[in-house]
């Protein structure tokens, strides 16, 4: 019995693959709650999450580590506060081939410092792939200033190895 | 090559010992003098980390960058890093010489810029910042610094090149203008240089003596080899850093990964030199500290390398 529960959260826009990198990380199927898009699909994007996602992580020792995944609907806002109650870390995750991702970012900071202004945060920016002009001094610009450095990192999520440098990289902030 | 080691706080028979290793050391042409520790610069410091004089002298040798051999008078058996008091003299002579390693890393040459790698061209005032082409074997690729991307025609290319771009006999120049990237496919700068530096690290040149630090993050999300790298950043990113106090707080990191780093975070323009001088850092424990935190690491390989 684990007295103790240890959260990572994924917390970003629609569109922002937190479902997938969820999936790479997780050692469990994971739980989602994904629906088919009110507006028609995004691109390739036909579904999203409307709750949660949820899997875990299972160390070598038998403690899960709980992995959630945060709807993005600003509708659902109400859920951040409470899943991120207690996380070990989150991680941000961005799409670079979504609207202006430097305002995303400022946005999503300010939005997980207000609930917790210490947790250890990380920012994946997915699909640099899909656009030739991304420019990583922008999202650069959009993290400094803050009261400790912001690790900001491109990556495929779809890649195991690369979704676990977001978890690396936490830890090595955490630690 | 000369080696001046300085002791503190050893008993007398340990101290034969360390004369006697000295002497051994010359096997492999290192001239070893041993002195008391008497505050000023040298290659290497050996001292009870037990003994008030022995911690002072530590704290003396972290403010000035000199590495530090812990040699415990109350240790029966090697703990860690810490070398016990009656190990044999062999023994601690393949301790010193391997402690060293830092500073037994071949300097940085003086040899033209035209004459290095590329990478290592890359990092070189002068070059630092800049647009740049580098081409080599019907590819290219052009580096932005500014913008923190590396760019190439085909992604196939992008890896290629890094696999050359260690080699001397690659092309690069600065690029004013730079030209146009907009058809191109990109990656992170950061990444693609630090990949490229690990795979030459054996025969890397020593990263020039200073004190360096991180004012940005690198973007290592695709560098998923080089996992040392992340913690090399992290400490880069707190007080700044010469290799020999990294060397010193990443016991388990070899050291020429600690010199690819800063010549790969040189190469992408995020190193700053500070003029300090060495601040201590807290050596991180070979292994990572008990419960959640280790097991997370350990599940995701964060110290296998």
């Amino acid at each position: 019995m684990h007295a103790t529960t240890y959260n990572v959260v994924l917390a970003g826009p629609v569109g922002a693959v937190k479902t997938t990198a969820l999936r790479t990380l997780a050692d469990s199927v994971p739980v989602s709650t994904e629906m088919p898009l009110s507006g028609g699909p995004m691109g390739e994007k036909t579904t999203t999450t409307v709750a949660l996602d949820y899997a875990t992580v299972m160390l070598d020792d038998g403690t899960p580590v709980h992995l959630y995944g945060l709807p993005g609907q600003e509708h659902f806002s109400h859920m951040r506060e409470i899943v991120m109650l207690g996380a070990l870390g989150v991680i941000v995750l961005l799409a670079a081939n979504q609207a202006d991702v430097a305002s995303q970012c400022r946005h999503w900071l300010a939005v997980i410092r207000a609930i917790d202004a210490t947790v250890p945060l990380v920012i994946g920016i997915t699909h640099t792939d899909l656009v030739p002009g991304f420019r990583m001094d922008l999202i650069r610009d959009a993290v400094a200033g803050q009261p400790s450095p912001v690790p900001v990192l491109t990556l495929d999520v779809r890649d195991r190895e690369q979704a676990a440098q977001l978890i690396r990289t936490l830890l090595v902030f955490a630690a | 090559m000369r080696i001046d080691l300085r002791v503190a706080a050893l008993d007398e028979a340990t101290e034969q010992r360390v004369r006697l290793a000295a002497t051994l050391l010359g096997a492999y042409r290192l001239r070893v003098r041993v002195d008391a520790w008497d505050g000023s610069r040298c290659h290497l410091l050996l001292a009870c980390p037990h003994d008030p004089w022995g911690k002072r002298a530590t704290e003396q040798a972290g403010r000035r960058g000199v590495p530090v051999m812990d040699v415990c008078m109350a240790c029966a058996a090697s703990a860690g890093e810490t070398v016990p008091a009656d190990i044999s003299a062999a023994g601690l002579a393949r301790a010193i010489r391997q402690k060293l390693a830092v500073v037994l890393t071949p300097p940085a040459p003086e040899a033209s810029v035209d004459d290095l790698p590329g990478i290592y061209r890359l990092a070189q005032s002068g070059w630092r910042g800049k647009p740049a082409v580098a081409s080599g074997d019907g590819r290219m690729v052009l580096t932005r610094p500014e913008t923190g991307r590396v760019y190439a025609a085909t992604r196939s290319d992008l890896l290629a090149a890094g696999d050359a771009l260690v080699g001397a006999k690659w092309q690069i120049a600065l690029e004013d203008p730079p030209r146009d990237t907009s058809e191109l496919v990109s990656g992170s700068l950061e990444a693609f240089l630090l990949v490229a530096a690990i795979k030459s690290a054996a025969r890397a040149p020593a990263f020039p003596a200073g004190r360096y630090r991180l004012e940005t993050w690198p973007d290592l999300g695709t560098a998923t080899t080089v996992v040392a790298a992340l913690r090399v950043a992290k400490l880069l990113l707190g007080t700044p850093q010469s290799a020999v106090s990294l060397a010193q707080a990443l016991p388990d990191v070899d050291v020429k990964q600690i010199h690819a780093c800063l010549w790969a975070f040189a190469a992408a323009d995020l190193l700053r030199q500070d003029d300090g001088i060495d601040s201590p850092v807290a050596a991180s424990p070979a292994r990572p500290r008990d419960g959640v935190w280790a097991g997370l690491a350990r599940r995701f390989g964060l110290l296998r390398d």
